[in-house]
């Protein structure tokens, strides 16, 4: 027996210590390296992705063909919608499933639970907003719409065909390396897919911005720097329509009251890429063969795999092609026999901030009118990989959930995606999917509700429009601007747009309609916070220039202006910048070629040109220079249109003074030449390959979903930028390309960056990536009979 | 020739339920079985260890061989950068390394168990 107990010990703790995850570093883990590197089953067995066809049997009602083409795009074909949606469901577990947990971690707050302590502030922050809780809210409203409910049950059951199917060898890698098993999915998982997407295109966070920046500065400061409108954005909705209605709630509520206790926020959002977009439909009369053509290309933060997945669905009742967001049934962006739909985000505020007055230290009760009332208390247990779990309880008052920390601290937050659903999301993607008709879309449209997007459609009987759909809150006047008194009950939103005030436009006289995030609607619209200060003053612009230039138009006019590199933005201010060098005779002999370089620019920001960085590196530094004393106070940049303005039409004004030069006072002028001059010493302080253009600065990148090195792009050479039809920043831009033509049949040409599968192994992880940033397109025509094409692979779903 | 065989015919039974016991079984399905013949085979510690840590090691090298030549994505590569910068090449002789020490182990541990056994059934038998 003596003899049995060294190697059964040394036995036992060598598997032990092989079945364990090991803590690195204190915040990282390497995966238990039995399972993990076992041959049999192992990170070994992930290196092919084995695209096969195969059958299923037992778990749709009639049947399903799934037929892949040549870039793995799925045809699914079958004889009704669930069947249909099983089999999405299917496909995006197979393709993405990893993705969705991700995606759905993100918004709930349950990153940590993969990642160990590195996310727990992230997960902090999100449950304090209450993500989770609204989302469950979401799921059991969409279980009060027995069709839709149906569509989901099924959606969900697909999703489970094959997560249930995985065993640890055939786990995703991310699984694998994470040494975690994918989640079990339900429906509380689609509603945070879909709040997740709500997170990136409506929280915006300006309200404590503005509340600092109007007590640090004067009111005629703050007039003077933050303007309601810029004079010569093209609105969404053009200038001089009429307006046949009365506002709801007009004039109600008081003004909001200051706070002058705020800490000021942490960062400027503002200029971070923005997550924008671009669409556009033409009317037959603008086009060559005198179908309407419809353009879309929404701008998000770009990874691998992509955040799309592009499928074409046939049903007895609809065929559609298109891009679908896995985690949700259905397509999101696309086209059918008759129509085509697709979307910018509107960019509305819908996020306000009240400041809570709590009775005593243990924020149980908080004033609401002239009472205490108490708040309800929901426990939320943050699970924390290696470590101790963290019970933190989030405080819900009739505002919404409190925030415990940070620049918010004790204040609530009432956002549009925690408001009871008026409508179903689900409802919203089956009406627009099988819609015919103008009619059809409109009817869609009024089902929709958040996060509020401009909706753009064309149809194959001539129609045009674009609504700008979503819930928008109708406020007492001044709220959505500052933070507001929270023990105020006036100071609630007073209700939401009705449908038939919400902002359309259907078949303008000018032959087209258009949006790139701009504001929706001229001062005039009897709703005035709507469209009120930060919106993309530049890309909506130059569409509408290029649109309003064109007839004859054909598809290929419209590739050629989503990939339009042209800055507008560069055009207003950089005559101005170089006229004051010229001015100041400031230019040294040796900085003339840069100068001369600059001025032959036709601001077009190529990725083989030079002149965008010297412009990017010049203008960063004249900005930063004009606004010291915002710097110093903490407070937010105007925008870009306003510096220019103030560049044309107050070059003296004492904003210009540099705060550290108490001697001097500088003027615009002053500011370009010492801008220039740091341009110049910045410029050569650059590795040489960053030197020579556009693309080697700008250094794109499209990083792995959970950043894991190697898994994402390399370094790619964009063309592109901020303020520009072709949006592509460093990892930012255009995440999927669709051009529809409304003839009979209905053709498209598509793209986006990245491929359809989310494996790496997979020939079709980036397949896409080059030939995107190329600027081509891959011609798509429905393709309804399956028997007259063949596939490249085929999934059969038997009964 | 027939010490040679039966040497041979336990190997290759040994290779094969190893085998079988990986690919159907759990990760730690081969050391498992290791064990299981090891007690069987009455070998002693030395060569149990031995040459169970070298059927492990040598299949581990053979199907991350194999694996490494479909390896198109250069997936094994990527992931030894993101777990603290190993080569496809530190990958594969981590992978043998646990394989031959789990195999060695599971022998050494099934020949003491086996031995023990036969000796307490012997002593029941006397």
């Amino acid at each position: 027996m003596k003899k049995l107990i060294l190697p059964a010990f040394l036995f036992a703790s060598w598997m032990a210590f092989l079945q364990t995850d090991l803590p690195v570093k204190g915040k990282n883990f390497l995966p238990a390296l039995g399972r993990f590197l076992s041959p049999f089953h192992g990170i070994w067995q992930n290196v092919t992705a084995n695209p096969i066809s195969f059958n299923i049997q037992g778990h749709t009602r009639e049947g399903v063909k799934i037929l892949f083409d040549e870039r793995d795009v799925p045809h699914i074909y079958a004889s009704n919608l669930a069947d249909a949606m099983l089999a999405q469901g299917y496909l995006h577990a197979a393709n993405r499933f990893f993705s969705m947990d991700l995606s759905s971690r993100s918004a709930a707050g349950r990153l940590s639970e993969l990642f160990g302590t590195r996310t727990i502030e992230i997960d902090r922050k999100q449950r304090e907003r209450g993500f989770e809780w609204s989302a469950i809210e979401k799921a059991s409203h969409w279980e009060s719409y027995p069709e839709n409910k149906q569509i989901m049950d099924a959606y969900i059951d697909g999703i489970h065909l094959y997560t249930r199917s995985l065993s640890y060898k055939n786990w995703p890698l991310e699984y694998k390396v994470l040494s975690k098993p994918p989640v079990e999915w339900t429906a509380v998982h689609s509603a945070l897919t879909l709040t997740n997407m709500a997170i990136a295109l409506c929280l915006r966070e300006d309200d404590l911005a503005y509340t600092h920046a109007q007590n640090q500065l004067s009111a005629e400061e703050f007039a003077f720097l933050f303007p309601d409108h810029n004079p010569l954005e093209s609105p969404i909705v053009p200038r001089g329509t009429i307006w046949n209605f009365n506002p709801v709630y007009p004039g109600k509520g008081p003004s909001v009251i200051s706070n002058g206790h705020l800490h000021p926020p942490l960062n400027d959002s503002r200029h971070e890429d923005l997550n924008g977009s671009n669409n556009w439909a033409v009317s037959g009369g603008k086009t060559k063969n005198g179908a309407p053509i419809l353009a879309n290309d929404p701008h998000l933060g770009l990874t691998l795999p992509n955040i799309w997945y592009e499928v074409e669905i046939h049903t007895p009742e609809m065929s559609v092609h298109g891009v679908s967001l896995p985690g949700l049934p259905l397509v999101v962006i696309g086209f059918n026999e008759d129509i085509a739909w697709g979307s910018t985000n509107s960019g509305q505020d819908v996020l306000d901030w009240y400041q809570i007055t709590w009775q005593d230290s243990s924020r149980r009760q908080y004033l609401l009118g002239d009472q205490y009332t108490s708040s309800s208390l929901r426990p939320e247990v943050i699970q924390i990989r290696g470590q101790p779990s963290v019970i933190d309880t989030i405080r819900y008052t009739h505002w919404g959930p409190v925030s415990k920390s940070g620049p918010h601290k004790d204040m609530a937050m009432k956002w549009i995606g925690h408001q009871k659903a008026t409508s179903n999301d689900v409802e919203y993607l089956q009406k627009i999917n099988k819609a015919r008709n103008l009619a059809e879309y409109r009817d869609a449209v009024a089902a929709f509700q958040y996060p509020a997007q401009n909706k753009v459609f064309a149809s194959r009987e001539g129609d045009i429009a674009i609504s700008v759909a979503g819930v928008i809150p109708v406020r007492p006047s001044g709220l959505g601007e500052r933070i507001a008194d929270g023990s105020n009950p006036d100071l609630d939103w007073l209700g939401y747009i009705p449908i038939e005030h919400a902002l359309h436009s259907i078949n303008p006289e000018r032959g087209y309609v258009s949006s790139a995030n701009q504001a929706p609607a001229a001062p005039d619209y009897p709703y005035p916070q709507l469209g009120r200060r930060v919106f993309e003053d530049f890309r909506g612009r130059v569409v509408n220039q290029v649109l309003d230039s064109l007839n004859d138009i054909t598809p290929r006019d419209m590739m050629a202006l989503q990939d339009n590199s042209f800055n507008l933005h560069a055009a207003e201010v950089l005559p101005l910048m170089l006229d004051m060098i010229q001015q100041q005779n400031c230019l040294k002999e040796e900085d003339r070629p840069v100068f001369n370089r600059i001025r032959q620019w036709n601001f077009e920001y190529h990725r083989d040109s030079v002149a965008p960085v010297f412009f990017d590196l010049w203008y960063k530094n004249f900005e930063a220079l004009v606004w010291d004393e915002l710097d110093t106070l903490g407070i937010m940049y105007p925008e870009e249109w306003r510096l220019t303005e103030i560049v044309r039409d107050h070059a003296d004004h004492s904003f210009f003074d540099i705060q550290d030069t108490r001697d001097a006072k500088e003027t615009a002028a002053d500011i370009a030449c010492l801008s220039f001059s740091k341009m110049i010493t910045q410029y050569h302080a650059l590795p040489s390959l960053q030197q020579s253009s556009w693309g080697a600065y700008k250094q794109s990148v499209i990083p792995h979903l959970a950043r894991f090195p190697l898994f994402g792009s390399d370094v790619l050479h964009t063309s592109g930028g901020r303020h520009i039809v072709n949006a592509m920043s460093k990892s930012h831009g255009p995440s999927w390309r669709m051009i529809v033509e409304l003839s009979t049949p209905v053709k498209a040409w598509v793209n986006y960056p990245g491929g359809q599968s989310g494996h790496p192994a997979s020939p079709h992880y980036r397949d896409m990536l080059e030939h995107y940033f190329e600027g081509a397109y891959y011609e798509v025509i429905l393709r309804k009979d399956p028997a007259s094409w063949s596939p490249l692979r085929q999934i059969h779903l038997t009964p | 020739m027939n010490s040679t065989k039966g040497f041979i015919i336990p190997i290759l039974a040994m290779v094969i339920a190893v085998g079988a016991a990986g690919y159907f079984g759990p990760w730690w399905g081969p050391a498992a079985s290791l064990v299981i013949f090891n007690v069987l085979l009455g070998w002693n510690s030395k060569k149990s260890a031995l040459f169970s840590g070298l059927i492990l090691a040598v299949l581990y090298l053979g199907i991350s061989l194999m694996m490494y030549t479909r390896d198109e994505a250069k997936i094994i590569h990527k992931t030894g950068a993101l777990l603290g910068g190993m080569s496809a090449l530190a990958m594969a002789l981590v992978t043998v390394l646990t394989g031959a020490i789990s195999g060695a182990l599971a022998g050494w541990t099934g020949s003491v168990l086996g031995s023990m056994i036969r000796s307490s059934t012997a002593s029941v038998v006397k």
